[in-house]
């Protein structure tokens, strides 16, 4: 049974998702980059709620954000604060960092990659060592997580070592044409998200992270590691570390003290590209088979395709349905039957989880 | 040549559904409310449902379908393939068909499903 903290950082999930369609696994994703302490990179067309899913995000877990829109012509004090000018006079050099950047704890930086140099220079001491250097100015930033959204990964060699900072990559793609009307209808009912958990509780679930026993996972995670070399989808060192601390909050999200291999699907989302994605994904099934997460099913099936993630999203769904009220519509039929139609579609019937053919008995008598 | 089938991983693409009796007359009940979109067979007591993936509709006692990725002109049950190469299966069948419980069901004449027809079938 998950704990308190659990259960609301579950609800947080559910409150910043619910009104976005087809965007939960990426809600799931910032949360393991905010307990894993990793920022997170959107890459994906404009208007597909990459900074809608920040914003709530934010203000489920009850953090102060900042959101920029970045530009060629971006200057530092645009996202750090303006020089104080009365220190200024007095030959200190300081910066007024009041509601900006260095005191968020959730940010959300659009276009990133169109950053200045000077930009990009002071937000790399900044989301690396969370630590604002400017000038003699030297604090520690509250930031647990920043959120950076661009169209594409930069071309640019100097921006690469930037990006290598975002541990996990996730692409944003336009909702599939299957689901356009709920896009719709979820359009029309868009409320603002209340505070469910807090960043204390993300903060403890960090602090349990941390202490995660890794040493089963150690030697299935280098073999993932090799195995993605070998299909020429190379790990930069920092991020082969990096991995090592996604799995840890996925294992503590989960609420396990030691990691098993129901927690390696992180190092999919370690991989930059899109398509490299999809090749880590298909080469990686048989070492992910036995993924899971309760607290972050979206993410943890995404990432693998494994049945037990997919079969604890599919009841996850099915019995969210069920227990919605009834409207009488076609459109409540059809998301139940689309929930009937995964569960013969990926299970032969008797390969089934029993949890899973119950629910298919409660769906069948609820469509009689 | 003989063909056996065993289960297959991972299962196709459900991109239709067969039924026969009472489940495919439930069957044409929900075609009939997902038109249009849709394409199909039916023969004696017997539906056959073509669609897009997300499309497909789905009843109780319904088999969902799909094509042999390496060989597009056999369907067959998503969780089943057969023990020889599928292109083999298909170049002994000819045109495009179902197999499923020992019936083969030419889907050669599948056509676009529309109300008058699907509402008088049987």
């Amino acid at each position: 049974m998950p704990d308190d903290v659990t259960q609301r950082l579950r609800a947080a999930i559910d409150a910043a998702a619910t009104g976005l369609v087809a965007r939960r696994p990426v809600v799931e994703l910032l949360l393991l980059g905010a307990v894993a302490r990793q920022h997170v990179l959107l890459l994906g067309p404009p208007g597909t709620a990459k900074s809608e899913m920040a914003r709530r995000f934010a203000a489920a877990i009850d953090a102060r954000r900042f959101e920029y829109l970045m530009g060629r012509f971006t200057e530092p004090n645009e996202l750090f604060g303006p020089l104080d000018l009365v220190r200024l006079r007095e030959g200190e050099v300081v910066t007024r960092t009041e509601g900006m950047l260095p005191e968020a704890e959730i940010a959300f930086l659009d276009e990133i990659f169109l950053g200045s140099t000077a930009v990009l220079n002071t937000l790399l001491g900044l989301l690396a060592d969370r630590t604002f250097l400017r000038g003699h100015q030297r604090m520690r930033v509250p930031l647990r997580l920043c959120v950076a959204a661009s169209n594409a990964r930069p071309d640019r060699p100097e921006l690469a070592a930037f990006a290598d900072r975002f541990a996990v990559t996730a692409h944003v793609e336009p909702v599939p044409d299957a689901r356009l009307e709920d896009l719709l209808e979820a359009a029309t009912a868009l409320r603002p998200v209340e505070p469910v958990a807090t960043l204390a509780d993300v903060d403890t679930l960090a602090e349990r992270a941390a202490h995660v026993d890794l040493t089963a996972v150690r030697a299935p995670y280098a073999a993932i590691v090799r195995a993605l070399r070998t299909e020429g989808i190379g790990l930069s060192d920092r991020r082969v570390v990096q991995g090592q601390r996604l799995i840890a909050a996925a294992a503590a999200l989960a609420g396990r003290t030691q990691a098993s291999g129901a927690d390696l699907w992180p190092v999919v989302a370690l991989v930059p590209g899109a398509e490299d994605q999809d090749r880590a994904r298909e080469v990686l099934a048989p070492h992910l088979a036995a993924s899971d997460n309760p607290t972050l099913p979206g993410a943890a099936e995404a990432h693998s395709a494994s049945a037990p993630a997919r079969a604890r999203r599919i009841l996850d769904q099915g019995r969210a349905l069920l227990a919605a009220p009834r409207d009488g519509t076609d459109r409540w039929r059809w998301r139940l039957e689309g929930v009937g139609r995964e569960i013969d579609a990926h299970f032969a019937e008797d390969d089934r989880p029993e949890d899973l053919s119950d629910l298919r008995a409660r769906i069948v008598a609820a469509l009689a | 040549m003989r063909v056996d089938w065993v289960r297959r991983a991972p299962p196709l693409e459900a991109r239709g559904v067969v039924a026969v009796g009472e489940a495919a007359r439930r069957l044409r009940d929900r075609a009939l409310a997902r038109l249009p979109g849709l394409a199909g067979v039916a023969g004696d007591g017997l539906l056959v449902v073509l669609a897009e993936p997300a499309r497909v509709p789905w009843v109780d006692g319904a088999t969902l379908i799909g094509p042999d990725p390496r060989a597009p002109r056999l369907w067959t049950p998503v969780h089943v393939r057969p023990t020889v190469h599928p292109a083999l299966v298909a170049e002994a069948l000819g045109e495009r068909t179902l197999v499923w419980e020992g019936r083969r069901i030419p889907l050669v004449d599948a056509a676009p499903l529309g109300p008058c027809a699907l509402g008088a079938w049987p």
